[in-house]
This record gives structure tokens, sequence and C-alpha cells, in this order.
């Protein structure tokens, strides 16, 4: 899935940047628990969304910014690891393999190259930050429930201290 | 003939005819109307004892009708020529069928639909005792709740079986489910420990949780202490990332060790530490906290591993806080025909097929049989049955054989006997009986040493007992060929590597 063009907003394939349903997404997830616990390994789970979001109207321009995200994202991810959006426009990364501490890093590493991305929605040129909220299976939850939880409301804390950040439990 | 096993013998004058075909339904209905200290007749539909209804002609009749086929309405035809000195309660959970409506509207018939509370059904047993014949009841008090079928967290086969030693048993864990104490659950193989964990765990505060199962001796020893607390990367070689063990994943949970005997001694006091602080370190790592309640199962007399010096005394007092003691299905032989019942169903179910309810003689052998495999040996027979049908032939044949291994002296072991015995394989087959089997390590060596036995035996033949030219067409050496031929007993022949001058 994961292409070598140097833009991204070029790239054809754009599934996941379709809204995907709440029912599914939590699924996809539990899919990753049983998984995880079948095989012993730890997951992490980052929530994404684009600051002031709220404050934007959901037009096309803000369509196509979406999209560039997700190619950004995609770009700083391994082909295994899952990637999707959620309706309410904030994004879900499921990083195989991966404890907190190793999630952390990859969260600073998206928010770093969102930072300093210079998005073109086609009528404006536009810099944009986001927030992480990052939680690992089992370390923060060992349920699907937790998971989403913990990472919601570690991406809120993240919003209400200014965005641009990636916030971990602690 | 209703179900000996299963009729209730308290004689009071006015009985109570129960019929469902739903076991689980039946038990509870049974231990409901048990408090109203009457007889009780219980059966799977009418069909099975219109006789005795019919020369009885009892107060009440509790139908529970389970799903409504062709017969249905003939039963319920039958039931009206008792006439109205005898009330039918009907529970059912379909109340759009027209004829139950037509029925509803009938002075001798009440229509329960289901769920309903025990309270309502108490009423109108009551009500129907009281306006069929007049009759007073004991004043038993209903007020404490039964225990409902399907009662949240219990395995469904706990719950059928119906034994005063396995009443105890729910009474316990009834009472220590919510409670984060550590459980010692122990009893002969096959007697359903792994069931009472489940249970433990689903009745308790935990139950939205993981329940992780561990069982132990499967697991390596070498590789149990990571598998059981996880490591850092790097800790050892090929610790190339950093991974969980049971205990992280099952955080906020229950862990539940079977088979704790078979712990080994280094790892005994790591579990002491976690039972006593609530603490455990990956390997190479860190202390880390967790929150998860243990639940330990073994068939071992931990007493005497204790007294042997092979298992710590405080980690078996640190597990023994309360211990539940699951009884041999020999020594509650009356819980047999529900259990039958219940594995009936479900192998009918799983493989689609309509196997019928056991004879009264065939159900017979089986209450006479000891099962030394317990519960699990008798689910395994009773899906024999549903797959193969010819009960008969297969219990018969089943028993005869269980009893002539019981009968006979036990097997000596192989490695320790001077005398020659036949190959593991071979005894497994020959008697066929699941505790002929041995470990699988000993069936593979014995298979392997048969087999080079057999190749060696063939290259020999081949070369004239020439053992070089056997040794070039084995692709061994001659003196490791030398070294088989003696480990197989194959020694005898002349050597004919030396041309005879």
């Amino acid at each position: 899935m994961m292409s070598n063009s140097s833009n991204p907003d070029n790239r054809g394939d754009n599934r996941w940047v379709q809204p995907l349903d709440r029912n599914f997404f939590e699924y996809l997830l539990e899919l990753e628990v049983r998984k995880a616990t079948r095989y012993l390994y730890y997951f992490s789970l980052l929530v994404v969304q684009l600051d002031g979001l709220k404050s934007r109207a959901a037009d096309a321009a803000e369509e196509s910014v979406h999209r560039t995200l997700g190619f950004l994202m995609r770009d700083e991810i391994r082909g295994t690891d899952l990637l999707g959006k959620r309706v309410d426009s904030s994004f879900f990364i499921v990083l195989h393999y991966t404890d907190l501490e190793n999630a952390i890093k990859v969260g600073q590493r998206i928010r770093e190259r969102v930072e300093h991305y210079t998005f073109d929605s086609g009528t404006e040129k536009d810099r944009r930050t986001i927030s992480i909220g990052v939680s690992c299976f089992p370390t923060t939850a060992n349920d699907v429930a937790g998971l989403i939880q913990k990472s919601e409301q570690l991406l809120m804390n993240a919003q209400e201290r200014g965005g641009n950040l990636v916030s971990m439990p602690d | 003939m209703p179900y000996t096993g299963l009729t209730d013998n308290s004689m009071v004058n006015s009985p109570i005819f129960l019929i469902s075909s739903d076991p689980i339904m039946r038990n509870y209905l049974k231990s409901f109307i048990s408090h109203f200290d009457q007889k009780i007749y219980m059966a799977l539909n009418p069909e099975s004892f219109w006789e005795e209804l019919a020369s009885v002609k009892p107060a009440v009749v509790v139908y529970d009708l389970w799903r409504i086929n062709p017969d249905t309405l003939q039963y319920l035809q039958r039931f009206k020529q008792l006439g109205d000195s005898t009330k039918v309660i009907l529970l059912t959970g379909q109340i759009q069928v027209p004829f139950l409506n037509d029925l509803s509207s009938t002075a001798s018939w009440k229509i329960v639909t289901k769920p309903f509370l025990p309270q309502e059904l108490k009423t109108h047993i009551l009500e129907a005792f009281q306006e069929s014949r007049g009759a007073v009841l004991p004043p038993n008090d209903l007020v404490t709740p039964m225990p409902v079928s399907g009662q949240k967290g219990y395995h469904p086969q706990l719950l059928l079986e119906s034994s005063h030693r396995m009443q105890e048993v729910r009474a316990v864990i009834d009472h220590v489910s919510n409670t984060n104490v550590t459980i010692l659950i122990r009893g002969e193989s096959g007697t359903g420990k792994e069931l009472v964990a489940r249970s433990l765990h689903e009745c308790s505060n935990r139950s939205g949780k993981p329940f992780i199962t561990v069982h132990c001796p499967a697991i390596p020893e070498g590789l149990l202490e990571s598998e059981l607390f996880g490591y850092e990367k790097g800790s050892f070689t090929g610790a190339f990332r950093r991974r969980p063990g049971k205990f992280e994943m099952a955080n906020h949970g229950t862990i539940f060790l079977d088979e704790i005997g078979d712990i080994p001694f280094e790892l005994q006091s790591k579990l002491l530490h976690v039972l006593q602080r609530g603490e455990f370190a990956l390997l190479g790592g860190n202390e880390q906290k967790v929150d998860v309640r243990i639940l330990a199962a073994t068939n071992k007399d931990l007493e005497k591993a204790v007294a042997e010096g092979t298992f710590r005394e405080d980690l078996y007092y640190r597990l023994n806080v309360v211990s539940i003691s699951l009884p041999p299905l020999r020594d509650r032989k009356e819980d047999i025909p529900m259990l039958i019942e219940c594995f009936l169903q479900k192998y009918n179910q799983q493989f689609n097929k309509a196997c019928r309810q056991l004879g009264a003689d065939i159900m017979q052998h089986l209450m006479n049989y000891d099962w030394p495999g317990n519960v699990r040996e008798l689910e395994n027979l009773v899906k024999r049955i549903v797959i193969m049908g010819q009960e008969e032939m297969i219990i018969h044949q089943y028993l005869k054989e269980g009893r002539n291994k019981i009968n006979s002296k036990p097997v000596p072991d192989l490695s320790n006997s001077a005398e020659p015995q036949p190959p593991a394989v071979e005894r497994v087959k020959e008697t066929g009986h699941l505790s002929a089997f041995l470990p699988l390590k000993q069936v593979a060596r014995e298979a392997m040493k048969k087999a080079e036995g057999e190749a060696i035996l063939k290259a020999l033949e081949q070369t004239r007992w020439n053992r070089k030219e056997a040794a070039r067409l084995l692709k061994i050496s001659y003196k490791a060929l030398l070294y088989k031929i003696r480990q197989c007993n194959l020694e005898g022949e002349p050597d004919t590597s030396e041309p005879v001058r």
C-alpha cells in the first residue's frame, strides 16, 4: 500500500481516508486484542486529530487536507500497520508489535512531519498541526473499550493544552 | 417410565408434573417447584408419561413449551381430556400463536410468557392448586430468589449438575466469586476445574476483563518464566523485541494457572512474589504492578509435594486461601442423566444429527460404570454415540473395555521394566482406551525405535548381514550401525563383512 512518490497528494489510493463505521472500527480493534493476547505481543493505538478542526467548515478543501494527512501518516508507518479514519474526522493508527515507548516515538515523528508540511487545498496554502493520544495494549489497557477511552482522553488532554502535542499515559 | 434418576421422592398427595425439553429450564423449574414440597414427575415431553398423567390426574402440570412442532397441538388437545381438575401452566415465549390465544381463554389453562419472574410463577402455581382441589400448600417461603437458569456467569454445564456436592460447589462459587482471594481448585482430571475457574471469573466483577489460562505443563520449563512474566528486548539471545507476559495480559482480570503442581520449584518464588505484592518484573526489566486475581488448579496431592520438598510451603498456603474440591463423577452419579442429555443436545446440534435419548437399560449401564475419566470421558462417549450411532453396541463395547482395564494390573513403566513390552503405539491401538496412552515423547521414541529397527533389518537382509555394506546403504557410520543393532536387539546373525577364507 505504501508508495514511494515524493508528493503524497498525488497518490490515488485513498481508502484509508474514507470514514469507518464505529462498529467496524471496534471489531477491527477487538481482532487486534485477540491476536495480541493469543500471540503475546504489544500493540499501540494512536488517535490523531487536526487541531482547530471544529472551527473549520467541512468543505471540499478540508477533505483535501484530510486526504493529505492520511497520506503523510501512511508514509510514516509500516505497510502492515492499520490506518483509518473515524466518523468524527479523527484518524486511528494501530501499530503492531509496538510498545508505548516506541509508539510515542512514531507519534512524535508524525506530529513533526505534519507540522512542517504545507497543505495545498487548491485555493490556499496552509500549515496545520495535529494532536495525538497514545495508548498501548496491554500496558495502558487490555480491552477495546479501555484502549479507545484512554486514547480519546489523552487526545483531548493534548488539545486542551494547546494542541500540536503527543499525549501519553502517566 | 419417567427419568428415575431425576424424580423427587418427597411424597405428598398432590404431585406436580413438569414437562420441559430444555435441560437448563427443567433444572431450574425442578429446583423452584421443589419448594412446594410436592412429589415431582419430570419428562422431556408429555408422551413419556401419559399413563401416569391419566391415572394420577395431578393438580398442576407445568409445561415448558420450548419449541412448537406438529405434535404440540396434539399434546395440548390430550391435556384437555384430563378435565378441569388439572390446571396446566404453559410457559412459552411464543405468544403470537393462534391456538395459544384460544387456550388462554380456557379456565384450566394459564399461559405464562417467558421471561417470567419467580414470584409470578409461584402465584400461578398457588392459584392452580386452590382452584383445582382447594388444596392448601405448606407455607413454604419462596421469597428467597431461586438460582435462575442461565444465571449470569455460570457455565451451563455447572448449572445442570444438581447433585448435592455440586450444589455445594456452586454455593462456594457464589460466596467467593466477588472477592479477590486466590482460589485453589482441586479434583481429578476431567471433573471440570477449568469450568469452575471460568465461572468464578464470569461471576465476579472482573467479568468483562481478560481471563487468561496458562496450562503450566504444556509450556517447556525454560520458557515458562518468559511466558508468565514477559521479557525486555535484548534480555537474552533472540529477544529481538519486548514481549508481554501472561500476567501483564491478565491485568485487571483473572489468570488461571492450570496444573500448578507442575510448576518448577525455581519459578515458585517468583509466583509467590506476585501473589504477595502484586508485582512482577519482565525478564531483564523493571518491576511493574499488576492487578490480577489468581486461580489455580491441580489434580496432584500438594500436601505430599510440600512434604517431599518439591512444592514451596509458603506458596501452598498463599494459594490455598479457599479451596474448591470437585467430586469425581462416580461420587455424583445422579448428575449423569442431565449431563448425557446436555451433551446429546450439544453434539446433535454440532453435527446436525438427531440422536435420540438413551434407553433406560443403557442408562443403567452408564450409571453403574465408574467413569475414571470423569465428565470428560462421559462427554467423549456421548460425542462418539452421536457421530457413530449404534449406541447400544458402542456403550457395551466401551464399558467392557473400561472394566477390563480397571480390573487388569497397572502397566509397568517401560523404561524401568526388564521384561520386553509391546511398543506403546501398538498397545494404544490394541486397547483403544484413553488411559492406555503414554506420554507423547515416549510414543514417538518407541515408534522411531521400531521404524529404525525395521529399516536396519531390511538393509541387513539385503546385504546378507554384511554390516559394513548395510551401514553404507543406511548412510550411517559402521560404529553407529553396531550401536543401533544392539539397541534394537537385532544381534545374532554372523558378520559377513569379512569374507571367510
